[in-house]
């Protein structure tokens, strides 16, 4: 009750018009697989998350470059003051036991950057669907609120291949999709390694081709979408974000 | 009040006594004109004098009759007024006196100057020539104007003036009357002022310059103007001023970057040095400065390019400019809602925030009148320091000439160029003044309800599409679409004084009305006067003795009504009208809980809110022992079996559960949350629905 009247409080007092988005992240096993060059590999193997891979000792994960990557996405965001008042962010997992909300909306002082752990599956389509559903009700929030707000945003990361349930997948597509169409959500696609399903990625995504993510730059993805966030809502030729050219060839691969 | 006959009298004295009179623009637009030269041509005809009007004065008239911007009556006026002065000098009984230049461009009007010449310039100078050989009267109800004219009439060391200077404006019935003349204005000499003293209601904020050409035709010049060398910090610059004076200037640090440059500070101090990235530098930027500095515009406040710099190799990177402070509005004056040292200026009231939107529409009114566009007014290029002293940043982006504003947010876009297309190439048109009055428009609204946009509104869609949709939400008067925003945004709307700012507002932005279209929108003239309408409504005490809460940026209540009474809620102590309270609680109030209770039979524990003691009170009655559920479930194992047969129907109208019972017939609602009258002689509440459902 008390975090609900908060929750509308903040909906109300703040009268900038809002940029919800939500990251909709891989936690699977896979995630735990240590960047090379970062770790020393032992003869040890095992089978995590559907692949074949060497134990490792030390060293630096995906998932630690991810978390990395949502706190300097934070950083911008709270940098900015008019992307401060603006962004809205919310983080769905999938991983071990399916999808989850990891941080609900809320304004960004109030929300604390939650600390992501890897393991189990890839049930992507449950995970999407969730999202679509967090954002569905943010809107309709803000709608009831009499808020202004901005299409919202959807980054989807993964470096495997969804193996949830196969309906729950499509559907989460068809939604994603049409959505996508109407110009109800722009949706950022992001393949984290080369196992990553490109084909299942690039259907979420009518209008951009997914992204692969160079040498596990996160920071440098996640600082682009807090930039982002501060062009859409500063001064914009446009609603649609445009990439910033310094950084492009640096990480940016299509 | 003198009699007639005195006033006739003095009219009569003055055309004999003084050896010209002179009219101005805004007495010949007034009331009392039509009379006045009822009154005044027997007088002339009789001594052989003719009162002078200005050739600038009827160019005024001519512009205002035909300006789209003015409003209906403002141009009716002028017309009327232009209709009677042109008939007058036909038949001879006026003069219409111009400059030999004025002369040739009203027969060669392809020739004419480009520069707009303003009657208050023709008056000084005329008068300031006339000062050493004539007794002169003008006549003027422009404040600021009777300020400079009367300094031009008085002695100093330097100039002994032997002739009278005097100053008079018309009365409603057309006779003359003492000028009022701008508070503080007096005495300042001629020299001391800005050469072109355009600003007429605040000499304060006057700003100088020559004024662009007015155009609707884009200029384009393609191509990049990449330079080798970037200055970096320490480095030896050159700063080309228009008269073609180079001044040399070392750069210092960084202030700020963008995506265009940075802005550095220089070792002049009050100066600051734009610096451009070499691959962002186009062409059409450049030639667009090189106008701009060509301009001299100058004006506190406005942080417009100055000078153009190159570097050592002589390659043009950059602009000069003054120094701007404080923080941009976003930061200020749209965090007010903010606790704590988010927020800036936690002790401002409505005076403060009234003040503001004067102080930066001035700026405006200078830069129109320069025939300059902000273009992208936003509130991140608007940085505050107080209410007085504002900085406008970003002016490069301005629209000058045929140079577009690149640049712009949606939300201070208006529906007609929305309107052209889902994605918008600021680049690629010009705006027009009507298309900026309405961003002018949204910025005062956000102002006066920080930071929130005028479409916002319950149901909404994106801001793209409630511009265009133009479904204005606020109310006014007994139009209501009832969309407002939840939260304190409707206090803050409904504190703010009819006439100067709802009716204005709304009649701006909801579609359809008078003021709502490009050609219609209120000009930042119309504005300006509105906005000292109210701060003058703040300062005499009118509002504030009518609701305590006038002066409130977030007021907590809606605006106090004549005739009607009004209680403290007991818990939150805010007022409501004494009808609107429920045994002493506020609606929200009632609902919060006032203890949290443990259910006997499961267990649970259940919010007891002080609604409920309220009424529990009253009854005399103890805490309830069982949570809702629990009392519902007792409830359906036969206690009410008596109550499906129709006994208790009067005492427990519950429509969900009981739907299929025969309901009364509702009532009109009169008081919100209260549900319909029942035929008990004391009308009952929610509450005493509820507890007799479960007694």
């Amino acid at each position: 009750m008390g975090q609900n009247l908060i929750r509308v409080q903040d909906l109300e007092d703040n009268p900038t018009a809002r940029v919800p988005v939500c990251l909709c992240l891989d936690v699977s096993g896979s995630m735990n697989i240590i960047i090379p060059g970062t770790g020393r590999a032992t003869n040890e193997q095992r089978v995590i998350d559907g692949q074949r891979v060497y134990i490792a000792e030390g060293g630096v994960s995906r998932l630690d470059e991810m978390q990395k990557g949502i706190e300097s996405f934070y950083e911008t965001v709270r940098s900015d003051p008019q992307a401060h008042d603006a962004a809205e962010i919310c983080v769905v997992t999938f991983g071990a036991g399916g999808a989850h909300i990891a941080c609900d909306f809320a304004g960004v002082d109030r929300q604390t950057v939650p600390r992501l752990s890897a393991d189990g599956e890839t049930p992507m389509g449950e995970a999407v669907n969730l999202a679509l559903d967090c954002l569905e009700q943010r809107k309709k929030e803000f709608k009831e609120a009499g808020v202004d707000y901005f299409q919202p945003w959807l980054v989807l990361m993964t470096d495997g291949v969804p193996n949830g349930n196969q309906q729950a997948l499509e559907q989460a597509i068809t939604r994603t999709r049409n959505l996508a169409n109407a110009n109800r959500l722009t949706v950022f696609p992001m393949a984290v390694s080369e196992e990553a399903d490109l084909a299942t990625l690039s259907r979420f995504s009518p209008k951009r081709p997914p992204a692969k993510l160079k040498n596990m730059n996160f920071k440098d993805f996640f600082e682009w979408l807090g930039k982002s966030v501060q062009q859409l809502s500063n001064s914009v030729p446009g609603e649609k974000p445009t990439l910033p050219h310094d950084n492009v060839d640096t990480w940016w691969e299509i | 009040m003198p009699t007639l006959e005195k006033q006739e009298e003095f009219l009569e004295a003055c055309v004999r006594d003084y050896d010209h009179i002179l009219i101005d623009t805004c007495s010949l637009m007034s009331t009392g004109a039509h009379a006045f030269w009822q009154h005044v041509l027997p007088i002339t005809r009789r001594y052989g004098k003719k009162i002078i009007v200005p050739l600038t004065v009827w160019k005024e008239l001519e512009n205002n009759s035909k300006d789209l911007r003015k409003d209906a009556t403002t141009r009716k006026e002028a017309y009327n007024a232009l209709m009677e002065i042109t008939h007058l000098q036909n038949v001879g009984d006026i003069q219409i006196v111009g400059t030999d230049q004025e002369k040739n461009a009203l027969a060669h009007p392809e020739l004419a100057d480009k520069k707009k010449a303003f009657a208050d310039n023709v008056f000084l100078m005329v008068l300031t020539v006339w000062r050493m050989k004539y007794d002169t009267l003008t006549i003027t109800q422009d404040r600021g104007l009777t300020a400079d004219i009367l300094a031009l009439g008085q002695s100093s060391n330097a100039v002994r003036v032997p002739k009278k200077v005097h100053v008079r404006a018309l009365t409603a019935d057309g006779y003359l009357r003492q000028a009022n003349r701008m508070p503080g204005a007096s005495g300042v000499s001629s020299a001391q002022r800005p050469r072109f003293p355009q600003q007429r209601s605040e000499p304060a904020n006057a700003g100088t310059g020559e004024p662009f050409a007015k155009t609707t035709r884009l200029q384009v010049y393609p191509g990049m103007m990449a330079f080798q060398h970037r200055p970096e910090t320490g480095a030896m610059l050159s700063a080309l001023y228009s008269d073609g004076r180079r001044e040399t200037l070392r750069l210092g640090a960084e202030i700020a970057h963008g995506g265009e440059g940075g802005v550095y500070s220089t070792n002049q101090s009050g100066l600051v040095a734009k610096i451009y990235r070499p691959e962002k530098l186009t062409r059409m930027k450049f030639e667009k400065l090189k106008r701009m500095v060509a301009h001299n515009i100058e004006c506190r406040g406005v942080c417009f390019p100055k000078a153009l710099i190159y570097n050592m190799e002589n390659e043009f990177c950059g602009y000069l400019m003054a120094e701007a402070k404080g923080k941009p509005l976003q930061a200020s004056v749209f965090s007010l809602w903010k606790k704590g040292a988010a927020n800036p200026f936690p002790t401002w009231t409505k005076l403060d925030t009234v003040q503001l939107c004067i102080t930066i529409l001035e700026k405006i009114i200078f830069l129109h009148r320069m025939n300059i566009i902000l273009g992208d007014i936003n509130p991140g290029n608007i940085l505050v320091v107080s209410p007085t002293e504002v900085y406008f940043v970003d002016t490069d982006s301005y629209q000058v000439e045929g140079f577009p504003c690149p640049v712009g947010m949606i939300n201070f876009t208006p529906r007609e160029i929305l309107m052209q297309g889902e994605k918008l190439h600021y680049d690629t048109f010009l705006r027009t003044e009507g298309n900026e009055n309405f961003a002018i428009a949204t910025l005062l609204f956000m102002i006066m309800l920080p930071g929130k946009p005028p479409y916002s509104m319950v149901g909404g869609e994106s801001q793209r599409e409630n511009i265009i949709s133009g479904d204005f939400s606020y109310p006014c008067g007994d139009k209501s679409t009832g969309k407002v925003p939840q939260g304190r945004w409707r206090y803050c709307w409904s504190q703010l004084p009819y006439k100067a700012m709802k009716e204005t507002f709304y009649q701006t932005f909801r579609l359809g009305e008078p003021h709502s279209t490009e050609a219609t929108r209120y000009s930042a003239e119309g504005w300006l006067s509105n906005f000292q309408a109210y701060r003058k409504l703040l300062k005499n005490g009118n509002l504030l003795e009518n609701d305590d809460q006038a002066l409130m940026i977030f007021p907590t209540h809606f605006k106090k009504q004549a005739g009607v009474t009004y209680a403290k809620c007991q818990l939150c102590g805010r007022e409501f009208e004494e009808r609107r309270l429920s045994r002493g609680y506020c609606h929200e109030c009632s609902e919060k809980t006032y203890r949290t209770l443990i259910c006997a039979d499961c267990g649970r524990t259940f919010a007891f809110t002080y609604g409920e003691k309220a009424f529990y009170d009253e009854r005399g009655m103890t805490l309830p022992k069982r949570c809702e559920a629990c009392r519902k479930a007792r409830d359906a194992g036969g206690h009410h079996s008596s109550l499906r047969a129709g006994s208790l129907h009067r005492s427990a109208p519950r429509p969900v559960q009981r739907s299929h019972q025969p309901q009364p017939r509702p009532q009109p609602r009169q008081q919100p949350r209260v549900d319909s009258p029942q035929e008990t002689a004391k009308p009952q509440g929610f509450w005493d629905h509820l507890f007799n459902f479960f007694r």
